[in-house]
């Protein structure tokens, strides 16, 4: 029916693709940004919002259930597809295209499936859609005996690492508790070179996340040009010719690797909150290794100039901007002092995870580290010397580190740490790997085996 | 044609009720040719890719409620205060005597919401 071809077409011109990002898959899911933005698609925000589900990387043990879920959310017209290989990107987004205007094709689909979930039961006042109201805690915020809420948090959610899934206990929108997991990728990512283009690039990548959550999307828009300049850059020292196979791309990045220069020992002046800043700043290996490929591409270093004034407008603009400031402000609040009249002071004063030890300080120190971080990530001076160890120790720190911050500071946090879940060897993704460790007594969920109760009903 | 204006205001507002009708019909019949599913999907809440372990519908504190009580009634004190400043010069000391004893009635409920706690906020 032609009405139905056009509307297609035209739906097509402008769809939105959720992508999934797998520990390991981090080039190919730049290189398919890069490609929706190319066709004029765009990014979608959550299954609702999507098209089509894009999984970058080759998912390892655990994400089946996950994937599904998601697929199982996204509305019709609907399709899907699995990246493994930048070199599949293009074929991969055609294919798309054409499956999502293949509108017999989509009512076969959306006729084959439930239209609403199987386990989704009528109910009563307590029990919403055969669901558990949300229950109390012993009360660790103010006073006020909010319900408790378990959130998780990832892994498919924008702006967050890959794999990593954050299992919080929210009291209103405050995070009481939290446990990290990670779903790791069926293939380790190449390892990245501290000062490696590759690193330059991935903190661009994180420094752009952090800024489209902070709400600077024009910002974070001029970081992931930068990110795509030193990317192009890195590949255009690759050995001319097609690229055909996986095979090409891990010559072409050893090649890259190798540029980089050796690393250096920290150096001595790294400020508090800035973990991995070098000393000096004319020999850091990023900008020693961005500045021999350009030298060896281009006979001059102009492009490099051009690169470092882009890093260095952003980086200024983030310092000086008065809307940044407000976003990333100390003195937004969610927790608050002791009590007045609680008779249970006493006893909720020892209880562990208690916000009142945090109070104030907690949210400000919070908001400043994400500043921080976010600076140093724009920073062209500062690399990475070893992403495995500060992934380890970040992601050991962060459920204390989150107690007492709001849900949209957690997030910042998060992707300002620029967790690099593809880093983590085997013994960390062992500690780390989803688990149920405890009952799962009151729910009446029988599909939902899987679900990992953080906690508890209270 | 004297008869065609006596009548024109209800042909437009008959013309107008028609061509509405036409329009949500015809945005009506083209979602359901179009759209590949004629219901909606329903789904389970979004929560990155988990399964929701409970139901988010929130509740309160009691102690919200007073104060909300609390409110109103200070609120509504303002009501009597309009139709009092038109008066007050006119009926002299009795009005602003009377005015007077009636929030002193009300600061002392006040005073007594205080000695509850339903103004302790934390």
């Amino acid at each position: 029916m032609a009405v139905r071809d056009l509307l297609a077409r035209w739906a097509l011109r402008g769809a939105a693709v959720l992508l999934v990002e797998v520990p390991g898959g981090w080039a190919v899911r730049v290189a398919v940004q890069r490609a929706l933005t190319a066709r004029g698609w765009r990014e979608a925000t959550s299954p609702a919002d999507a098209d089509a589900l894009v999984v970058c990387g080759v998912p390892g043990g655990g994400w089946d259930e996950v994937l599904g879920r998601t697929w199982a959310q996204l509305p019709g017209p609907r399709a899907r597809a699995s990246v493994r290989a930048v070199e599949d990107v293009a074929g991969v987004l055609d294919a798309l295209a054409v499956s999502l205007g293949d509108d017999d094709a989509q009512r076969a689909d959306a006729a084959s499936r439930g239209l609403a979930p199987e386990d989704l039961a009528p109910g009563d006042d307590m029990h919403p859609g055969g669901m558990e109201l949300a229950g109390g805690e012993d009360d660790l915020r103010d006073g006020l005996e909010m319900d408790v809420l378990r959130v998780p948090l990832g892994p498919v959610l924008p702006c967050w690492p890959a794999g990593l899934v954050l299992r919080t206990v929210l009291s209103g929108d405050v995070v009481v508790r939290g446990r990290v997991e990670v779903l790791p990728g069926g293939a380790r990512g190449p390892a990245v070179e501290p000062g490696s283009v590759d690193d330059v690039a991935r903190r661009l990548d994180a420094a752009a996340q952090v800024l489209r959550l902070a709400g600077a999307v024009d910002l974070a828009a001029r970081a992931v040009r930068l990110r795509d300049a030193v990317i192009d850059v890195g590949s255009s020292t690759a050995p001319s010719g097609g690229p055909s196979s996986r095979t090409s791309t891990t010559t072409r990045h050893q090649e890259r690797s190798s540029l980089a220069l050796r690393r250096q020992s920290a150096g001595g002046r790294a400020p508090s909150g800035a973990r991995r800043r070098h000393g000096a700043g004319e020999g850091a290996p990023s900008l020693g290794a961005l500045r021999r490929l350009h030298v060896e591409k281009e006979g001059d270093s102009q492009h490099f100039d051009d690169y470092l004034r882009g890093v260095g407008e952003v980086r200024g603009r983030v310092e000086r901007s008065r809307v940044l400031a407000w976003a990333l402000r100390a003195g937004d609040v969610a927790t608050s002092s002791p009590t007045s009249g609680a008779e249970s002071d006493a006893a909720q004063a020892s209880a562990p995870g208690d916000l009142r030890d945090v109070g104030l300080d907690g949210q400000c120190r919070t908001r400043d580290d994400v500043r921080t971080l976010l600076l140093d990530l724009l920073d062209p001076d500062a690399h990475d010397d070893d992403p495995g160890r500060r992934t380890r120790a970040a992601l050991e720190a962060l459920p204390e580190r989150l107690v007492g911050v709001d849900v949209v500071t957690a997030r910042l946090l998060v992707a300002a740490l620029d967790l690099r879940t593809d880093a983590l060897d085997a013994d960390d993704l062992a500690a780390l790997a989803p688990r149920d460790d405890d009952s799962d007594d009151d729910s009446d969920d029988a599909s939902d085996e899987h679900a990992h109760h953080g906690h508890a009903h209270g | 044609m004297a008869g065609a204006g006596a009548t024109s205001g209800w042909a437009g507002l008959l013309a107008v009720l028609v061509l509405g009708g036409v329009a949500v019909a015809g945005a009506f019949a083209v979602h359901r040719v179009t759209a590949v599913a004629p219901r909606a999907l329903t789904a389970w809440p979004w929560l990155s890719g988990w399964h929701p372990v409970e139901h988010a519908l929130s509740r309160y504190h009691a102690r919200w409620y007073p104060a909300t009580v609390v409110f109103l009634a200070f609120d509504v004190e303002m009501l009597f205060m309009y139709p009092w400043v038109l008066v007050v010069a006119d009926v002299g000391v009795s009005a602003v005597v009377e005015m007077f004893v009636f929030l002193a009635v009300l600061v002392l409920g006040v005073v007594w919401a205080r000695r509850e706690g339903a103004f302790s906020w934390q």
